[in-house]
């Protein structure tokens, strides 16, 4: 008995120990599926803020995610009328593409539902508090980490605003974050 | 030569001063915008008619985690005097996507403050709520404490507080009204500090 008990806890050590390892490295769910299907992108992150730069349009967030179909998907939300114009004056929008091809040919979405009105306003008031733009962002984080940089993201953090950027490593995700207001790289986990 | 150099420091002064009469002038059409001019003026008319402070607006609307993120006298669709804080129902942890970001609004002429409550759905309104949250969650200084800061250095009625991105800086715009005249006052929004005021008919 005692030794079917041994058994049973050792188990369960173990079963922790590979969620745990398995939630540290390769998350879960479509993040897995997503890091599968990441080295198809002929664009990298950088290009796709590079491309949805027009203008005064200015990228807010960026990421490489799956679509409804479960297809690889560029995503990148921007303020079409720059970082000085209030939310409430601007036009905040997704242009969400595949990049599997040597175009990004992104449609566009203007946003009007409460979820993604809110969020691409805080996106937009973080970025307008940066020093750096996505794209600097994006490029020094390349220079932190080995890996394909596919997602940026400026967030609060226990009322700190920091952009958070996640590098794939074949099934290895590392977090890097930067303080948003000084521009300064934070560290990586 | 060397007399042309001694300008230098001249022109050095006359351009700061050039700057920071462009950041007030740019204050002002904000606050311009925020309050047309015929509304101001019967706006600071009936001031006085208000039985309550912003900051009593300010604490009343703090409720549990709920918290100010925004607040001001203006005059309400039938041009009568009202008291409008906007709030963050859960407080300034939750980002703009994952809270309840609304306005209380309603008469101050009474002893009793009870304000209708409106839950923001609109696109105008939501972006606003969602900027005010994230900026006044990134202050180390409540609303409640830079209006009672603001008090003290302005006498007269301090009638809106405002978080706000002038020139891509966070600030806290304080406005207040003594005699017809509006003072606005600038926070810096990351240290709470003073950066600047402005008096204006």
């Amino acid at each position: 008995m005692r030794k079917l008990k041994a058994l049973f806890i050792a188990a369960g050590i173990l079963a922790c120990g590979l969620v745990a390892t398995h939630g540290a490295y390769a998350g879960e769910g479509d993040t897995a599926k997503l890091l599968a299907v990441l080295p198809n992108a002929k664009l990298s992150l950088a290009d796709g803020i590079k491309q949805a730069t027009k203008g005064a349009e200015v990228p807010i967030s960026g990421k490489f995610e799956l679509d409804d179909n479960g297809k690889l998907s560029l995503s990148v939300y921007t303020a079409e009328k720059g970082l000085s114009v209030l939310p409430e004056k601007n036009v905040l929008k997704e242009l969400a593409g595949s990049p599997e091809q040597a175009a990004w040919t992104p449609e566009t979405e203007v946003f009007k539902d409460v979820e993604h009105v809110a969020r691409s306003s805080q996106h937009l008031v973080l970025n307008a508090l940066s020093q750096q733009s996505l794209l600097a962002v994006v490029e020094d984080a390349s220079k932190h980490a080995t890996g394909i940089v596919y997602s940026i993201n400026p967030t609060l953090h226990g009322r700190k605003a920091l952009f958070e950027v996640l590098v794939a490593n074949k099934d290895k995700v590392s977090k890097l974050t930067y303080d948003i207001p000084s521009g300064k790289f934070l560290g990586k986990k | 030569m060397k007399r042309s150099k001694d300008w230098l420091p001249t022109l050095v002064l006359v351009a700061m001063l050039s700057a920071f009469t462009c950041q007030a002038a740019r204050a002002e059409e904000e606050e311009e915008k925020e309050y047309e001019p015929a509304d101001l003026a019967a706006l600071l008319a009936l001031l006085p008619n208000s039985k309550l402070s912003l900051a009593d607006g300010l604490k009343l609307a703090s409720k549990g985690a709920e918290t100010p993120i925004s607040a001001k006298f203006e005059l309400d669709d039938s041009k009568k005097l009202s008291l409008s804080v906007y709030t963050a129902e859960k407080g300034l942890v939750l980002e703009p996507e994952d809270n309840v970001l609304k306005e209380l609004s309603g008469n101050p002429e009474q002893n009793a403050w009870s304000p209708e409550v409106e839950i923001f759905k609109d696109k105008r309104h939501l972006t606003r709520a969602s900027g005010q949250l994230v900026l006044v969650s990134l202050s180390p200084r409540s609303l409640l404490e830079i209006v009672t800061d603001a008090s003290k250095r302005q006498s007269g009625t301090v009638y809106s507080i405002t978080p706000r991105l002038q020139a891509r800086k966070p600030v806290f715009v304080v406005l207040a009204a003594k005699d017809g005249k509006v003072t606005s006052m600038a926070y810096d929004l990351l240290t709470g500090k003073l950066a600047w005021q402005n008096e204006r008919q």
